[in-house]
């Protein structure tokens, strides 16, 4: 096959009905990057024979893992949410409102096939959870990040796309709210993180099946980071306080189509006010911690949407 | 030669893009132009019918007419030779 380049590449998901069992792409994501891998971890055998080379390779446990970038495309970053560690209420006949809210779950209740051509070969990755994902603001338009670990991969038919019409929040979409009902017009950037630290877990097989058995969650980390103009101490005052504020995230494109980024409890961890130069503008750069609140959340994504994607 | 999208997670109407056909719109049957056709194959490199074969959501009937796939043939045969094909002693 002749040298390609990345224009041509597919990338496509679709959710498991039994996890680790390939399910073609029934949605195909416009996406940035990817850089998805099989990592195999191969023993290297040098036991002590009168020499120093290393003698053979003994087949080590696989999984997968990498990162997907993206624009954040409201009904496609929705198969990503659901991958994660969440507990989802689905209401709406259309459009559909979605609640995502953590839960405390060792193991995901739905993974997704991934599926990717590059310079038309094809891989397909199961088992795939997300791991972490951020919403952050790139030149004014919402992107999606998410770092993804999944089980095996193997190779599978190539898929025909149907591409989404979807598009990005751009300029005019935003409301930011610090604290949350309070819209501010000083913000120029953000970042919106959850981890939930991923783990590929490996137990004892046969049959020369490799692959993870599952992939296991572990502690969970909100937080989120805002630049803003400076013209007061009050913030940092409450930063000194460790004072929690509630803030929200905002982005709607119509009644039909919105997402929103609570963080019910946000303690400041950091407040930083530099003067870079004489041109400089003042600004705040601040990272906020997302903490529990009284009814068991650190953060609530609010997603609006007309997929209508099966949850059970 | 008449083409269906019926994704259950999206809406009637709303529209879904096929490269070299162009936007769909989910729940409606679509008749596919001769250079519809043409423009497919030399996207794809497969017929329409072939590509969506076993499809549980795009549904195809009908078959590329033979001057469209003899259409689409020249014009994937603009792309550069792949190293497979080139003959021994070719530089």
């Amino acid at each position: 096959m002749a040298p390609g380049i990345g224009a041509s590449g597919i990338l496509g998901v679709a959710l498991e009905t039994v996890s680790g069992t390939y399910v073609a792409p029934t949605k195909f994501i416009p996406f940035e990057s990817e850089s998805l891998i099989y990592q195999q971890e191969t023993i290297w055998r040098r036991p002590i024979r009168q020499s120093a080379d290393v003698l053979g390779a003994v087949p080590g446990n696989v999984h997968t893992e990498g990162d997907i970038e993206m624009e954040a495309l409201t009904d496609c970053l929705l198969y990503f949410l659901i991958a994660a560690r969440h507990n989802i209420n689905k209401t709406g006949a259309g459009p559909y409102t979605y609640v995502f809210t953590p839960n405390a779950l060792a193991i995901p209740t739905r993974t997704l096939s991934v599926t990717t051509v590059r310079n038309g070969v094809v891989f397909g990755y199961t088992g795939v959870v997300v791991s972490s994902f951020t919403f952050t603001i790139d030149d004014g338009v919402l992107k999606f990040n998410v770092s993804c670990i999944g089980r095996d991969e193997a190779v599978q038919a190539a898929p025909t796309p149907t591409w989404p019409t979807s598009t990005p929040y751009g300029a005019g979409s935003y409301d930011i709210q610090i604290p949350t009902a309070t819209s501010v017009y000083d913000c120029d950037g953000f970042e919106f993180t959850v981890e939930h630290n991923a783990e590929p877990q490996f137990r004892l097989k046969g049959g020369g099946q490799r692959g993870a058995q599952f992939v296991k969650f572990g502690e969970n980390n909100v937080t989120a980071s805002t630049e803003r103009d400076f013209d007061s101490r009050a913030e940092y005052d409450t930063y000194k306080a460790l004072t929690a504020q509630a803030i929200t995230l905002e982005m709607e494109k119509s009644a039909s189509e919105s997402i929103t980024l609570n963080l019910p409890v946000a303690i400041r961890d950091s407040y930083e006010i530099a003067i870079g130069g004489q041109g400089d503008l003042v600004r705040a750069s601040t990272e906020y911690m997302g903490v529990m609140d009284a009814t068991g959340k650190s953060y609530e994504l609010t997603v609006v949407t007309s997929e209508n994607v099966t949850l059970t | 030669m008449k083409l269906t999208v019926n994704y259950p997670n999206l809406p009637k109407g709303a529209e879904v893009q096929i490269g070299g056909i162009g936007n769909v719109k989910n729940g409606e049957e679509v008749e596919l132009t001769d250079r519809q056709q043409v423009d497919f194959l030399a996207v794809h490199n497969k017929k329409v019918e072939d590509a969506f074969k076993g499809s549980k959501y795009v549904k195809v009937v009908g078959k590329t007419k033979q001057e469209n796939v003899k259409a689409g043939e020249a014009a994937t045969g603009d792309l550069p030779d792949t190293g497979d094909e080139q003959k021994e002693g070719e530089s």
